[in-house]
């Protein structure tokens, strides 16, 4: 029996505002710890929202014979599936609406993104912004598998694609315990899908930003909050899926909820920001060659737990 | 001041700067980005993300109208300021972001400008009866026009070259009055779209200057060629006499390069200390700090690493922990300065993320290329 969603207990619009509410506060924190750490100082913490507010006023780039319709869809669409990536997170116990394959519409929004960055490198008809999009598109690649198979892994311990069961069945024991190889890949192939920290090799320095190197004004804009709001969603879906969400002594459940959240925020960027930029063409044979494997095993490992009936 | 205005001028109160440093300006240039560090002011990485273009010395002609063309890519509200002495800085900043808030508050949208077709059609004209820009790189009027590159858009300008005549290739229709891509083989053996390409003059950690034409397939580039604008009128050599700030400033631009803004910021932050009598200790402290960070990284070796092999000077990775041990201050022997052409042949082939990073490993100059005439292979 399913639980109620927010949609059935606050009304559709409330809980598709509080939502996007919450997707964008995420968004705000996951570019300010971000900013304070590249620029080591605490005062750079307000500069996200001035970068946003900067771009407001901007105006927007034209380019020689630009895909303009393809363009405009493909910045559009990078904010918008990371807001409908949100929808199956738990948020204060329940999600915005429950599809009984929660997992699987969370991947699907995150498999849309290799579309959606694809046409931001490649509608503007610039050598540099179609660089980033094969990168991206080679990085996926990478991450992909990996991803899908740290997702399913916490599925199959649950017996369900839901993410308030995944939730339930952590009462007991988060499942980081016994499956870390998943939280890794899962927090990792979160930051290669928002091509962010060590991953931003399509927004790249060397390719003068690459799929964002001609995004000015609102397009830079929503572009940019896409990336952190899918960060800062991934880092929420983190924590219920392997964190064990809202559950904690003392503190009321969204507050833990929210600290395991920022929890996860905090090591992302602290780690993320300790190397340089990783080449896609190298990431695809690790990802292949030694996460596909990896992840196999960890999902084996946790199957054989479930048979015995660790999880019940 | 009303909300609105008070609004803007906070969301324009961290501008973002692109510098452009005409050859010989690179001690002018550490002053600048250490004012801009103090103020928190970011750097942009291409025209789109600017709101200052600080042009900093006098740049030669061809390098001027590579400006213009950046300038005319640079979205509204904007400013450009030329600097020609290090004093003056802080007052140009200061004026430079002023004038942008007025420029956001009069709503000003640009229609003043140029479009981008009409300044390559400017080109192209000059091209045909400007062959003595050519610096000898070969390109019989290819050269001025992919001059204009800035820092991006390969694809638009260069396309001009092709549409002039001068190179003799097939394309298959033309789109917005731009030829469109044509095939080759790749070096897979497979028939790829190659797109003429032209990367420089301006671009983030890269000799501001120096413009590298070649084909792209896919994101490998082919017969490259690189050439100095301006290279006749060279400034003389600028004798660096800090050797450890240098080491630091090429370090710093190398790890921007390969994507490491903390290590660069750290870079740039024990080169600026290191000029200051007060901090000079605790800039070593950091200088050495942040080499034993950079050439101990294994991230580093791992996604840099096999590429720009050079003979006896090793690969870029080599390069670079020769610089980590002269930003610790050790003394380390020159490597004898690399040519033009050499460059071409190490990049010959490479992705081109690689081929930034191999630039940017290699202390290039124009001064160099004087020195070395006729292009003498290494």
């Amino acid at each position: 029996m399913p639980e109620q969603t927010l949609a059935e207990v606050w009304g559709l619009v409330p809980a598709v505002l509080g939502i996007v509410a919450v997707g964008l506060v995420l968004g705000v924190v996951v570019a300010a710890v971000d900013r304070v750490v590249v620029l080591g100082a605490s005062r750079a913490a307000v500069e996200p929202i001035r970068f946003g507010a900067r771009l407001l006023v901007e105006q927007r780039r034209t380019m020689l014979a630009p895909d303009r319709l393809l363009w405009r869809i493909g910045c559009v669409a990078v904010p918008t599936l990371a807001l409908l990536s949100l929808a199956v997170v738990p948020v204060g116990g329940r999600t915005l609406w429950s599809t009984s394959a929660d997992l699987v519409w969370f991947n699907a929004m995150e498999a849309l993104l290799w579309a959606a960055v694809w046409l931001v490198g490649w509608g503007p008809n610039a050598v540099h912004a179609l660089t980033g999009g094969y990168r991206f598109l080679a990085q996926g690649l990478a991450y992909e598998l990996p991803l899908m198979f740290a997702l399913i892994t916490a599925g199959l311990a649950a017996g369900s694609l839901r993410t308030t069961d995944i939730l339930a069945t952590q009462e007991n024991l988060w499942f980081v315990v016994t499956m870390p190889v998943a939280f890794v890949v899962f927090v990792a192939s979160a930051a290669a899908f928002a091509f962010w920290g060590p991953f931003a090799a399509p927004a790249g320095p060397d390719i003068a930003g690459g799929v964002a190197s001609e995004l000015s004004g609102v397009d830079r804009l929503l572009v940019e909050a896409g990336r952190a709001v899918f960060l800062g969603a991934s880092a929420a879906m983190a924590a219920a899926l392997f964190l064990g969400g809202d559950s904690g002594p003392w503190l009321p459940g969204p507050l833990w909820h929210l600290l395991k959240t920022l929890a996860v925020v905090a090591a992302l960027v602290w780690v993320g920001r300790r190397m340089p930029v990783l080449r896609p063409d190298r990431t695809v044979e690790v990802g292949w060659m030694v996460l596909v494997p990896l992840t196999l095993l960890q999902a084996l490992v946790v199957a054989v737990l479930v048979l015995n009936g660790f999880y019940a | 001041m009303d909300l609105i205005a008070r609004l803007r001028n906070w969301a324009l109160a961290r501008p973002r700067v692109l510098l452009v440093d005409a050859p010989g300006a690179t001690t002018f240039r550490w002053s600048v980005e250490a004012e801009l560090d103090r103020r928190g002011w970011r750097r942009a990485v291409s025209p789109a993300d600017t709101d200052l273009l600080v042009v900093l010395g006098g740049p030669g002609p061809a390098l001027a109208e590579a400006v213009d063309v950046l300038w005319s890519q640079v979205p509204e509200p904007r400013h450009r300021v030329d600097v020609q002495r290090a004093r003056d800085v802080a007052v140009a900043l200061d004026e430079g972001r002023a004038a942008l808030v007025r420029r956001a508050g009069s709503g000003a949208r640009g229609d003043d400008r140029s479009s981008p077709a009409s300044l390559l059609g400017k080109n192209e004209d000059e091209d045909a009866d400007d062959e003595g820009m050519d610096h000898g790189s070969g390109h019989e009027g290819m050269d001025h026009g992919s001059g204009h590159e800035g820092m991006d858009h390969g694809s638009g300008h260069e396309g001009m070259d092709h549409g002039s005549g001068h190179e003799g290739m097939d394309h298959g229709g033309e789109v917005a009055g731009l030829p469109m891509a044509s095939t080759g083989p790749d070096r897979d053996g497979l028939e790829l779209d190659v797109l003429k390409v032209a990367l420089g003059p301006v671009l983030p950690g890269w000799p501001t200057g120096l413009v590298l034409r070649a084909d792209l397939q896919g994101d490998v580039l082919t017969s490259a060629e690189l050439a100095w604008l301006d290279a006749g009128t060279a400034p003389p050599a600028q004798q660096q006499s800090d050797s450890q700030r240098a080491a630091l400033d090429r370090l710093a631009r190398f790890l921007d390069v390969a994507g490491w803004p903390t290590a660069a910021r750290d870079a740039r932050r024990a080169r600026d200390g290191a000029a200051e009598g007060a901090n000079r200790d605790e800039a070593q402290r950091l200088a050495e700090a942040l080499a034993r960070r950079v050439s101990r990284s294994r991230t580093l070796a791992w996604t840099a690493g096999g590429i720009g092999r050079r003979g006896s000077g090793g690969e870029a990775l080599d390069r670079v922990r020769r610089w980590c041990d002269m930003a610790s201050g050790q003394s380390v022997e020159d490597l004898p300065a690399m040519s033009l052409d050499g460059v071409a042949a190490l990049v010959e082939g490479a992705e081109i993320g690689s081929a930034r990073l191999i630039v940017a490993s290699l202390d290039l100059s124009p001064v160099s290329a004087v020195s070395a005439p006729g292009h003498v292979h290494a």
